[in-house]
């Protein structure tokens, strides 16, 4: 009995992942911007007058909802604005700032799933994998995310710039490199 | 129609001074309504549009419109220029009761949209608010004349709140767009 309930189990994420991004998207495209996307997701009977601190955890089928919007409404034609909210999302998940390492093991904790972030080091930055990627439809969000995280944990203060991000469809992952400037 | 992929999309802006009727052009157009209170748009309002057009062949394009309704006011002016790129055309509303949102349109509006999109630069001018016409202050003829300025494909006047021309102003520039693409629409 307790296996069958575990198969059915839903895939949840922890409410700050899910809040931080509602606020990155605020910030970036403003409280209309923001339900325009919510909307668009199916989403806005569920979220639109729930305050964020009343639910610890939303479904990752919302997460993925939200994402698939953002990519549609504002992808097209540049991904700038979904780097610049992935940049945006860092600030408010993490304000003060973790390192990379602490930060992708909270991400891991706070978004459910078999889904993993590697990381392979240099001397000139970090080339970056998210496989079977959550975020995979708007997967440029991880470059702005990862921008800030990697600057703010830089121990010498250096600015990481992301390169262009390679998504791959068979098994949803994003990749791309970040290069100390 | 939901189920097939589009066969074009088009990123479209719809730019100009705060309470021209913006957001009432395209509710109008989307849902056929007019909106009597004023709301002030916060950021953008993005809404996508999924229409067909028959060309003269008689084959269906379809065409996904990704419409932003971008904030007229002055505090997202910083924000504003992310919000351009990628976009296909622009169309440029004045409300013709207000001769300063026409006087605005080219210092300000083209200038912005200009200098934050690559690529040819597509504009169709909209004078709302055409239902006023006891108080109008812009003159056809002045649309007419920015119009030739700056090379818009094309100058109308319209009502939100009547719902006269609001169609035919998105659609004739959807059209134009499609033959720029070369489709015989």
């Amino acid at each position: 009995m307790a296996k069958r309930k575990e198969k059915g189990k839903t895939e949840k994420v922890k409410q700050v992942v899910f809040s931080a991004l509602l606020e990155a998207l605020n910030e970036i495209i403003g409280q209309d911007g923001k339900m325009s996307v919510i909307r668009f997701a199916g989403l806005n009977t569920k979220y639109a007058q729930v305050r964020p601190s009343l639910i610890t955890s939303v479904p990752k089928s919302d997460l993925i909802r939200l994402t698939t919007a953002m990519n549609r409404l504002l992808g097209f034609g540049s991904k700038a604005l979904l780097r610049e909210t992935g940049r945006k999302f860092a600030i408010f998940l993490h304000p003060y700032g973790y390192s990379l390492d602490v930060l992708i093991e909270k991400m891991k904790k706070w978004i459910d799933g078999t889904w993993d972030i590697t990381i392979k080091k240099d001397k000139d930055g970090f080339k970056i994998t998210v496989n079977n990627d959550p975020l995979f439809s708007a997967g440029y969000i991880w470059a702005g995310f990862f921008e800030v995280a990697a600057t703010n944990s830089s121990p010498d203060g250096a600015k990481f710039v992301a390169s262009e991000v390679v998504s791959k469809v068979e098994q949803p992952s994003t990749t791309f490199e970040l290069k100390r400037q | 129609m939901a189920d097939k992929e589009p066969d074009f999309v088009f990123k479209i802006a719809v730019i100009g001074d705060y309470a021209v009727g913006k957001t009432s052009l395209i509710a109008r157009f989307i849902q056929k309504k007019f909106m009597k209170e004023y709301k002030p748009t916060l950021g953008v309002n993005l809404i996508l549009k999924e229409i067909s057009f028959k060309d003269k062949k008689g084959k269906e394009i379809l065409c996904n419109l990704v419409l932003w309704d971008i904030a007229g006011q002055e505090r997202y002016a910083s924000v504003r220029k992310l919000y351009y790129k990628g976009c296909s055309a622009a169309m440029l509303v004045y409300d013709v009761t207000r001769m300063d949102t026409f006087n605005n349109l080219e210092p300000t509006w083209v200038k912005d949209y200009s200098e934050n999109t690559t690529g040819e630069k597509i504009f169709i001018i909209v004078g709302n608010k055409a239902d006023l016409g006891d108080i109008k202050k812009v003159q056809s003829g002045q649309g007419d004349d920015l119009k030739k300025k700056i090379g818009a494909i094309e100058f109308v006047e319209t009502s939100a709140k009547e719902g006269t021309n609001v169609d035919d102003a998105f659609l004739n520039l959807v059209k134009m767009l499609l033959k720029r693409s070369g489709e015989q629409v």
